[in-house]
């Protein structure tokens, strides 16, 4: 009964196939940094229970959520690099394997044996090269020898100092999550090298004030973010409680339920990474103040909000960085007052929408009607999350940002 | 691609003016879309919003097209028709790019989605 309340949202999907996920056992090949960790929280949220990981380290605080947030999640952590082929054999009974090394001996390695025994590969990374961060995700498919290939091979064969960033493991570990769904319900993995670029963030972004409206899996995936991209100056806002079946993505809410959202991500954070967050529990509204900030992450899960959110950002000049999720897309729309952009809520059309919800519609339809809440997972919220917080930092640091409109179906995906 | 190079391609001179225009409407984030050519003198004057109402209107459809107009058609229940991201005002000259086909033949192109924003985790109300 828990479990089915925990991951109700994402048992709505048409289609879904929860055994599939439960039953499964992937294989984690890590580095020293926070990639394999991020994948093993999500995953451990999407249900996945048993998971392999061969790393030298993990992130204790990502490995910790992973396991309150899942009674049923299994960790085994073999301590070390993969050097040699006779370690392929620790995957044996996996499913598949995640490379999310930064090593070409072991991208060659995995390669060779997912050729030999017909095993998919997905490999994701985080990359910096020529004055551009980024990453790629690419799945291999035995018949896949293609020049994708090629981009997917880390430079050095061994073990190395190499680029870590937790923002672009985010994202990249909720993309590598979408195609080790995909392999384990039999949906298509996506056919090309998913990849995304930006110049290199140079400049120190000191502290801006940054107010986070909503406090949901947008909200604590920002949250994240912000904190381990160095931001400190944060306060939460949400009016609402923690529900049961919010724990299938709202990661940091484990043993929450009940408590208000803002107050127990601002605490979490606190006691996590020792910031000082502070916490609003409140609805945004149109008295809502938002003078004293900087900038404004638009987390909210309703078109009012959004609007009220994008007419206060455009009357104060404030920065907005707006996220808005479904099960399979998400949209990022920035609103820079410098550039004088239109708001979110112009460049959706979000006036036309709220418009035909009329009081006198919304009540009669509801009268006739059964609650329906939309389904919702982790992987759609933590990339989006993930490239608002990129967005963020893009600004600060004299870059445009675009818009992105990202569709975990689509080949095109940023 | 950053915003100043997307400023260089999307500066056409006066030659390209004399370029067909290939409009391609995309439902969402499909691969494919609705593809309209306009011959030169064409589309110069007219909206770009104008130049999309009239591809999405347009008669004698094949079997293919027909389905793409649909997704279209669904997206924009609720959605928005957008150019990288950006709202389309102003002419089709202002979004193009220049390209050409392997036959070395030049034209302009602009690429139209179809967006549904998505709302978040609103709850809904189903006929019963």
């Amino acid at each position: 009964m828990m479990r089915s309340s925990r991951l109700d949202r994402q048992l709505r999907i048409e289609g879904w196939n929860q055994p599939a996920l439960e039953n499964a056992k992937i294989g984690v090949v890590g580095d020293n940094d926070s990639l394999a960790s991020y994948y093993v929280m999500s995953a451990s949220a999407l249900g996945i229970n048993q998971v392999l990981v061969l790393a030298p380290v993990l992130d204790p605080t990502l490995i910790e959520i992973a396991q309150k947030l899942n009674h049923r999640f299994t960790l085994t952590h073999i301590e070390g690099f993969f050097t040699h082929p006779v370690m392929a054999h620790l995957f044996e009974d996996c499913d598949f394997i995640v490379d999310l090394s930064q090593y070409g001996l072991v991208n060659k390695l995995l390669i060779e044996k997912g050729f030999r025994e017909n095993i998919p590969i997905i490999r994701g990374f985080c990359h910096q090269t020529n004055g551009d961060q980024g990453f790629k995700v690419f799945t291999y498919l035995k018949g896949r020898e293609w020049q994708e290939l090629e981009q997917v091979i880390s430079e050095h064969n061994l073990p190395n100092h190499h680029f870590d960033d937790a923002v672009l493991a985010s994202i990249v570990s909720g993309i590598v999550l979408e195609e080790s769904k995909n392999l384990l319900m039999n949906q298509q993995p996506s056919e090309d090298l998913i990849s995304y670029k930006r110049k290199t963030i140079s400049s120190p972004h000191g502290q801006p004030r940054i107010l986070i409206v909503g406090s949901g899996a947008l909200g604590v995936f920002v949250g994240l973010g912000l904190i381990y991209s160095g931001f400190r100056n944060l306060t939460f806002m949400d009016p609402d409680v923690v529900e049961i079946t919010n724990l299938n993505r709202q990661v940091l809410f484990y043993d929450a339920v009940g408590t208000h959202k803002a107050q127990t991500l601002s605490n979490k954070l606190n006691a996590l990474f020792g910031t000082g967050s502070n916490a609003l529990v409140a609805c945004f509204d149109r008295n809502s103040d938002i003078a004293s900030y900087d900038v404004v992450f638009d987390c909210v899960d309703n078109f009012e909000s959004r609007i009220i959110l994008s007419e206060k950002s455009k009357r104060h000049g404030k920065v907005l960085i707006s996220g808005g999720t479904s099960s399979d897309a998400g949209q990022i729309i920035i609103y820079n007052p410098v550039d004088n952009d239109v708001t979110p809520a112009e460049l959706l059309g979000l006036y036309d929408i709220v418009e035909k919800r009329t009081p006198e519609t919304y009540h009669r339809e509801r009268a006739a009607c059964i609650y329906q809440p939309d389904p919702s997972v982790i992987m759609t919220n933590q990339i989006t999350a993930g490239i608002m917080v990129d967005s963020c930092r893009m600004l600060i640091d004299g870059q445009k940002p675009a818009n992105v409109f990202y569709d975990s179906t689509s080949s095109v995906r940023f | 691609m950053t915003e100043i190079d997307l400023k260089k391609e999307l500066q056409t001179d006066e030659s390209e003016k004399l370029l067909p225009l290939v409009l391609e409407i995309i439902p969402g984030h499909a691969a494919e879309g609705l593809i309209d050519i306009y011959e030169p003198g064409s589309y110069a004057a007219k909206s770009l919003k104008k130049l999309c109402d009239k591809t999405l209107n347009k008669k004698n459809l094949s079997i293919e097209e027909q389905l793409i107009v649909e997704d279209i058609k669904r997206q924009l229940d609720g959605g928005k028709l957008l150019s990288r991201g950006q709202e389309i005002e102003g002419t089709a000259l202002e979004y193009a790019v220049s390209e050409e086909t392997e036959a070395g033949e030049k034209y302009l192109f602009v690429p139209i989605r179809a967006i549904k924003p998505q709302e978040g985790g609103r709850r809904h109300w189903i006929d019963d």
